[in-house]
């Protein structure tokens, strides 16, 4: 064995050379019959990439649409085709596939294991989604038409799709066995493959956060399956579950949806805030402060996400001690969710920080988000919920989670690996060029949506009154120029992959830590098959360091 | 070094038993978790049997 950076770590000779061209010949091999968690990692991203722009396309149509009152471009129900698959493509097929496509590329080197401990069912739970969503996109061009009752999926609406909705709902059923399977997956590689002395508590944050993230998937994507089986059945078999006629109940779906879905917010979130602990220190050159903090923040939240979920149902009608509930326990999120923004805020202050892109879009993130934080504590008050439900507040408050939130974080995480993945350095000038035309546009296309809420737009509808005309320009032209903004990251990946003369040092970054900088850019097709022995030198935020600085 | 890659995995490079250890425990991780996954399906669908007209 031989010592290849710093002296508390110590690199199989393979990991270095000797395994990297021992990649499979051929297409079929190396891509469909792979088992490797970096290729698998690069089918997801890949295809997370692509349904990215084909519902960033759906969502162009309806800004379109709404760029002036009246009814301009499509049908209503056309419009209501694409709110729908627009939510549908980006929460299942773009954010949630990214996130798993940066687990299964980083986990590994980041707790020095092999491989996933499952690779089979890695390479099956990636090959599930193609085929699904296929499925899910076929139905916009089936006689009855795609689904056009909201992600939500609300019955009886939901119910008045035609014959398409069966394709609907097993598209969905296919998407959670892929996510459960790749929970699964990751959960059995954290607790079994991690290498010597990689304890639990020297795991970096974005495994942390991930490992909570898996948890929450196996726990609430058998809750949506059962949810949309018995939407199934009351299509087509004649059964009554949400149908009152027949004794049913249109108000438990939502239960349970919501039951699903208040922790789906969370399993699109969390790793985000893995990302952004592991780029903030990296750049500040300081070790992230708080790290217990931040892994029992993290658990609070995935714990309090399951007992808040009737805050999207207030209007719904609850007697007064579940609203005060729903409420109280709402607003509790955000003690968690504070500790974590005063803990990135603490790592940033007095630190030797440097602007690179995947620094600027961590600090993007850490300011808008909080944003959508506040607003979604406005939305929590219950009596003021009343006011604002089912209008375009709500949008504007969800946007600025999962925009400036999620997406803004799988940028930055795609910039912080990209060198370690291609081996080559991007174009820091275009990486920060698409870091300011994004955070210039997503604001103009999503703060006015504030204003619009708040004077009373609802949301999904092709047409609106004339009053609200000049925002809801404004609003598209934000629009257009954030999804012409997604171009440039296209051509900065393309360019760095194919076309960059920079070479990547093995460490990329000079304040990065952690065992995925140990080993050469780009990373070997199999790394560390001699385990690493770890020690807390070599781990950024390891709890000795902890221990050390409070002794100081 | 050579007599240490006789006894590894040709793939991974890690001894065969350990090898053999770590995946029999995540096959087994897998399988709770699956089961896990299955009873909660299986309970909320039981919810909806016996939530009508609540």
């Amino acid at each position: 064995m031989s010592s290849i950076t710093g002296d508390d770590i110590e690199l199989g000779h393979d990991d270095a050379h000797a395994h990297d061209d021992h990649k499979p010949k051929g297409f079929l091999a190396r891509w469909v019959f792979t088992t490797n968690h970096k290729d698998i990692g690069t089918l997801y991203l890949v295809f997370a990439l692509l349904m990215f722009f084909i519902g960033g396309g759906m969502a162009m149509v309806i800004r379109a649409e709404l760029f002036m009152p009246g009814l301009q471009l499509v049908e209503p129900d056309f419009f209501n085709q694409m709110t729908t698959m627009h939510a549908l493509i980006m929460v299942f097929g773009a954010v949630m596939p990214a996130w798993v496509g940066f687990a299964n590329w980083m986990i590994p080197l980041m707790v020095g294991a092999p491989d996933m401990a499952l690779p089979r069912m890695n390479n099956w739970s990636f090959w599930i989604l193609p085929f699904a969503f296929t499925m899910l996109l076929s139905t916009l061009f089936m006689e009855s038409g795609g689904p056009a009752a909201g992600w939500t999926l609300y019955p009886p609406l939901s119910l008045q799709t035609g014959d398409s909705f069966a394709f609907v709902v097993f598209a969905v059923h296919m998407m959670g066995i892929s996510s459960i399977m790749g929970a699964i997956n990751i959960i059995a590689t954290i607790m079994n493959m991690r290498a010597p002395g990689m304890t639990l508590l020297r795991m970096p944050l974005f495994v942390w956060t991930w490992l909570i993230t898996a948890y929450l998937l196996i726990a609430v994507m058998p809750v949506l399956a059962g949810a949309v089986t018995m939407l199934l059945t009351d299509h087509f078999f004649g059964t009554s579950f949400f149908n009152a006629a027949g004794g049913g109940d249109p108000v438990m779906f939502q239960h349970i949806f919501w039951f699903f879905g208040h922790p789906e917010v969370y399993i699109m979130i969390l790793p985000a805030f893995g990302v952004v602990s592991e780029i903030i220190p990296t750049f500040s050159r300081k070790p992230l402060f708080g790290y217990s903090a931040m892994v029992y923040a993290t658990a609070s939240i995935a714990f309090l996400s399951f007992i808040v979920w009737a805050h999207h149902m207030f209007t719904v009608g609850m007697p007064l001690e579940g609203q005060l509930f729903f409420m109280y326990a709402t607003m509790l999120i955000a003690v968690p969710t504070g500790v974590k923004v005063f803990n990135w805020v603490s790592t940033m202050w007095k630190g030797a920080m440097t602007f690179e892109t995947p620094m600027l879009f961590a600090i993007g993130f850490v300011v808008l988000f909080t944003i959508g934080g506040l607003s979604g504590l406005m939305l929590a008050i219950t009596a003021a919920d009343l006011q604002y439900h089912d209008t375009y507040f709500v949008v504007a408050h969800f946007h600025y989670v999962l925009v400036p939130g999620a997406v803004f974080t799988l940028m930055a995480g795609a910039y912080y690996w990209l060198p370690k993945w291609s081996g080559n350095m991007y174009s820091e000038k275009w990486g920060k060029i698409h870091f300011w035309l994004s955070t210039i546009s997503v604001n103009v296309l999503f703060f006015p949506q504030h204003y619009l809420g708040l004077a009373g737009m609802p949301r999904r509808i092709p047409d609106y009154a004339p009053q609200f005309a000049d925002f809801n320009m404004i609003s598209s032209i934000g629009g257009f120029a954030f999804g012409l903004s997604q171009l440039v990251f296209v051509g900065v990946v393309i360019h760095c992959v194919y076309f960059s003369k920079k070479r990547a040092t093995a460490q990329v970054w000079e304040g990065a830590k952690g065992l995925e900088w140990t080993v050469p850019s780009p990373a070997p097709h199999h790394t560390f098959s001699t385990p690493p022995v770890v020690t807390s030198a070599m781990v950024a935020h390891a709890e000795e360091d902890v221990r050390e600085r409070h002794s100081e | 070094m050579s007599e240490e890659r006789d006894v590894t995995n040709e793939r991974t490079g890690i001894a065969p038993e350990d090898l053999a250890r770590r995946r029999r425990n995540a096959r087994r991780t897998a399988i709770i978790l699956a089961l896990i996954a299955l009873a909660i399906f299986v309970a909320f669908f039981m919810t909806g049997v016996t939530g009508r007209g609540q």
